[in-house]
């Protein structure tokens, strides 16, 4: 590359206007001829350059791979464990509301068979009550009539 | 997707996604972790990665999400895998990591002027070599906007190394 097409061309870029064609041109001609450029130039593209080229720890992969393996592994036991914790939470809430109901139906039972007996007895009170006022009110009927019948000879 | 499928199409995006958090944290060890934690976050939603439609797009998302998390955290923990001892090997090479140190500092001074729009356009473009119209996709930006504020950034950054040769200085 010319000197005048490298600096139409780093016009161009510093301008925002080059593709990336025409960038990887620049910067490579740059390695090979470095006088138009200042040094703070040379040095902005060469740490450019270096910077894209930093690499992270080559071993990332293999660590990466091997701890979601034991990741699985270790999904896979979670996966049992609160699966069974479930089963045994639903049981333990099964036979809690079957002993609650039991308990539950026995109390009101109790209670059904208490009323059943308050009534009973509130029945044959009330019969015996009502024998022994129909008694009273027999004998009530036959002292009206005698006095009735008292007043019609005392008025004859 | 499977283990084989995830190393075959997301591993190879492994050193992208490295760089691009490196150059929104500045620090090594937290961008290799920033990676971990995407990587894992795409492993445990692998079932659904085949839905979508540019998943190295996607995963550039992710990163700077994370990325950025990290950076407003005030913790510098990183979520481990479970109770799974979880490091990578030490960089073996002092000199290098002081190389690289002075390296991402240029590189933070050359940012750190910038919009943050400008930011993410220049890292993009210019570390991880995307063209304007992956910007445009990465960024949900349209065409102009992308193009103006690469030419800016890249003015800023003209105008910086002007300086320099002006007066000698950093900043």
């Amino acid at each position: 590359m010319d000197f005048k097409n490298k600096s139409s061309l780093l016009q161009k870029y510093w301008n925002g206007e080059t593709n990336l064609e025409e960038e990887g041109r620049l910067k490579k001609s740059l390695s090979n001829q470095k006088e138009e450029l200042s040094e703070s130039e040379l040095q902005y593209f060469e740490q450019v350059k270096q910077f894209s080229k930093l690499e992270m720890s080559p071993a990332f992969e293999q660590q990466f791979l091997s701890a979601i393996d034991k990741k699985e592994g270790a999904t896979i036991r979670q996966l049992f464990f609160r699966h069974a914790s479930t089963i045994a939470a639903s049981l333990l809430l099964i036979i809690a509301s079957m002993v609650g109901f039991s308990t539950w139906s026995a109390h009101q039972q109790a209670e059904e068979l208490a009323a059943r007996e308050a009534f009973e007895t509130a029945k044959h009170s009330l019969l015996l009550m009502s024998s022994k006022l129909n008694k009273g009110t027999s004998a009530t009927y036959k002292l009206s009539k005698f006095t009735s019948t008292q007043q019609k000879i005392k008025t004859n | 997707m499977t283990k084989e499928q995830f190393t075959s199409v997301i591993f190879p995006l492994q050193q992208k996604l490295y760089r691009y958090a490196l150059s929104i944290v500045y620090d090594t060890a937290l961008a290799e972790d920033i990676v971990q934690e995407v990587f894992l976050k795409l492993w445990n939603k692998r079932e659904g990665l085949a839905a979508i439609q540019n998943i190295e797009a996607w995963c550039i998302r992710l990163t700077r999400n994370a990325a950025y998390d990290k950076l407003k955290a005030s913790s510098r923990k990183v979520e481990q895998l479970d109770s799974i001892a979880y490091s990578f090997v030490a960089n073996s090479f002092p000199d290098r990591e002081a190389e690289n140190a002075d390296l991402i500092q240029s590189i933070k001074d050359l940012l750190q002027d910038l919009p943050e729009k400008q930011q993410e356009i220049f890292r993009l473009r210019e570390l991880l070599g995307y063209s304007n119209a992956e910007i445009e996709e990465i960024l949900a930006l349209d065409r102009n906007q992308v193009k103006v504020n690469l030419f800016r950034a890249r003015q800023k950054i003209k105008s910086k190394l002007l300086q320099l040769i002006n007066y000698g200085l950093q900043k």
